[in-house]
């Protein structure tokens, strides 16, 4: 069952197989509820949104279109569920006066690069706009349009935000002469 | 350097930590209880399905409470009638043949067991139980074409060119081979045939009477407007049905479908769905949104569609959309900029003259959790679709993703409902361009 590919997992799953389930929730929670913590920077939201997402996800499984890929489409659930998470509890606004290096943890594996370790610390303390669309972008992959739709903003904000964004993370990590 | 800052930045993502055990214990209980759930609704689904079959087999007569299950053509992709209402349809699977010949009957009565072959017709193309008890009143037409590849027939005087609507006044009193098909009790018979498109058309009337009233002619007739040959279907050369409001910014769009739902899983569904606007500062990110869709094709590469999702049957939202405006739930959403405010699947829908109430009798109201919801109600395969907005502006529905006819025009408030052909009311959704929007379900639907 672990060697099959997502499609016939997805079509098992929706005949009712707990097993197909099982092997595509392993293959693609952690996925899930990283895109959420990354866009949360809070292990509670992010539990939250990636619980609601993956239940979502897995309840309109007779939905999904089996011939595109899986991932994606979780990982954009993920990431609407964390970021109306993040509305709702108006962190929004407030992240740009609390957010702090601890708002941010990193693996074991992590912490012997310190290159990564500064620039996570970087990204965190950006303002919450700022580190919004460097996260969509740059750990979620999403294009400057499809940020745009996931924030209601207009693609010339998004693109200057980033721009602002890359400009501020430059300044922070040549002091700490990581570039 | 920006390029030297860009691949960190990428690979910081790495950094990114894992989800706790526990967590992770609970989501996978909350996954496998979606997919249980999802399981014991088919469950129940399938074995109200086979009670169903064991009471028919058991000769229970329930006539007109399971007829009007049979009714729907399966998707005229092609060839077939979309019945009138009062009307039932069978035609043959898949659309013209090459060389092979496509059936499509119509009927004024429900089609007896023996011609409805699991929703198709007959192969013999002639609905012979039907006939023998078809009573006066009854009306049958079957039609069959050949594919232009290979004709029957050579183009010629047997089959004259005609346009459509086909005229039944110009069909001849005919008993094929001199047989009449209920010879205790004649039927009326009548051919016409013509050539439509490059298609040998040959079509029989049935009336229940050797001698048909002008009343059955013109139902008769009715029906035929209705049959659809070829790859021109009747959605655009109907008439908008654009109502001028008492402003002269306000414009109403009040449709009204005949659409196909799909066969999912087991069952014919449609997921009725509505959702809340969502506002930032002045503008709108997401719209209110309700829409009705069925079968599957719901996901994207995304989760953000360039257009509404294939599966939608009709959606209306309201609010001023901006370039970035999306509309949907989280599992779809689309960029109202490009998929539109309100739109209707031409593909799986079709202008239909039946009324459908905008009402809440006998629904129930659900709660938008989430600020959206979604239920799955079962459905026959043809559902009536209707929905009625208020737009500010001059619009119209015009061709969008080749699927859909959509318009872009702000919406000031929209209601649609869905109902099946026999009357029951399905759901009831409306949004206003404050943001607000309510679903109204039958209670059978179930929570998607």
């Amino acid at each position: 069952m672990r060697r099959r590919p997502d499609t016939e997992l997805i079509v098992l799953a929706r005949k009712g197989s707990a097993e197909a389930a099982e092997v595509l929730f392993d293959r693609y929670w952690a996925h899930a509820w990283r895109s959420a913590y990354a866009v949360t920077a809070d292990r509670a939201l992010a539990d939250d949104a990636a619980q609601e997402a993956i239940h979502k996800a897995f309840g309109a499984l007779h939905r999904f279109d089996e011939t595109r890929p899986f991932g994606p489409w979780l990982k954009r659930i993920a990431v609407n569920r964390a970021i109306d998470h993040l509305r709702r509890a108006s962190r929004l606004t407030r992240l740009d006066e609390t957010a702090t290096l601890h708002a941010w943890s990193v693996s074991q594996a992590a912490e012997d690069d310190l290159r990564q370790w500064a620039v996570t610390d970087a990204v965190a303390a950006l303002g919450s706009a700022r580190r919004m669309v460097i996260v969509l972008h740059y750990w979620l992959d999403l294009s400057v349009e499809e940020i745009a739709g996931v924030l209601g903003l207009p693609v010339g904000t998004v693109a200057s935000r980033l721009s602002r964004a890359l400009a501020e993370l430059r300044m922070a990590l040549e002091d700490q002469r990581v570039v | 350097m920006s390029s030297e800052l860009e691949r960190l930045l990428r690979d910081a993502r790495k950094a990114l930590p894992e989800p706790d055990a526990d967590t992770t214990r609970r989501a996978r209980i909350r996954a496998l209880a979606a997919i249980r759930r999802r399981k014991r609704r088919m469950g129940a689904a399938a074995l109200i399905g086979t009670a169903l079959v064991v009471v028919l087999a058991l000769g229970a007569s329930l006539g007109s409470v399971t007829a009007p299950n049979v009714t729907a053509a399966q998707g005229p992709s092609g060839f077939g009638f979309v019945p009138e209402p009062g009307w039932f349809a069978l035609q043959s699977g898949g659309p013209i043949g090459r060389g092979l010949p496509a059936v499509a009957i119509a009927a004024n009565v429900p089609f007896a067991r023996d011609d409805d072959v699991r929703g198709l017709a007959e192969t013999s193309g002639l609905p012979y139980s039907t006939l023998l008890g078809l009573p006066p009143e009854g009306v049958v037409i079957v039609a069959s074409v050949v594919s232009p590849v290979r004709p029957a027939v050579p183009f010629g005087e047997s089959y004259p060119e005609r346009e459509l609507p086909l005229r039944v006044r110009d069909a001849v009193p005919y008993i094929q081979y001199g047989t009449q098909v209920r010879p205790e009790q004649p039927l009326g018979q009548y051919q016409l045939r013509a050539l439509v498109r490059g298609y040998n058309v040959d079509l029989t009337f049935y009336f229940g009477t050797p001698s048909p009233s002008s009343a059955q002619f013109a139902e008769a007739q009715d029906q035929l407007d209705r049959l659809l040959v070829g790859s021109k279907p009747l959605t655009e050369e109907t008439p908008a049905t654009v109502i001028s409001g008492g402003s002269p910014t306000l414009t109403v769009i009040d449709r009204t479908y005949s659409c196909t739902t799909v066969l999912i899983g087991g069952l014919y569904q449609v997921r009725s769905q509505a959702q809340l606007g969502q506002r930032v500062g002045s503008g709108w990110v997401n719209l209110a949104y309700a829409a009705a869709g069925t079968g599957s094709q719901a996901g994207s590469r995304t989760g953000l569609l360039d257009f509404a999702p294939a599966s939608s049957l009709a959606w209306v939202t309201a609010g001023a959309p901006s370039e970035t405006t999306t509309a949907g739930d989280e599992f779809q959403r689309f960029p109202v900029s490009a998929g539109g405010t309100l739109g209707v699947n031409r593909s799986l829908c079709k202008p239909s003259s039946a009324r459908v109430a905008l009402t809440t009798v006998r629904l129930l109201r659900r709660t938008l959790e989430s600020g959206s919801e979604t239920f799955d109600c079962d459905a026959p395969r043809r559902v009536l679709v209707r929905f009625r907005a208020t737009v500010r502006a001059s619009a119209s529905l015009r061709e969008r993703a080749r699927i859909f006819l959509a318009t872009s025009a702000p919406v000031r408030d929209a209601k649609l409902a869905v109902r099946t052909p026999t009357g029951k009311l399905l759901s009831y959704a409306d949004v206003t361009e404050s943001g607000e929007a309510r679903l109204f379900t039958a209670r059978t639907c179930v929570s998607d």
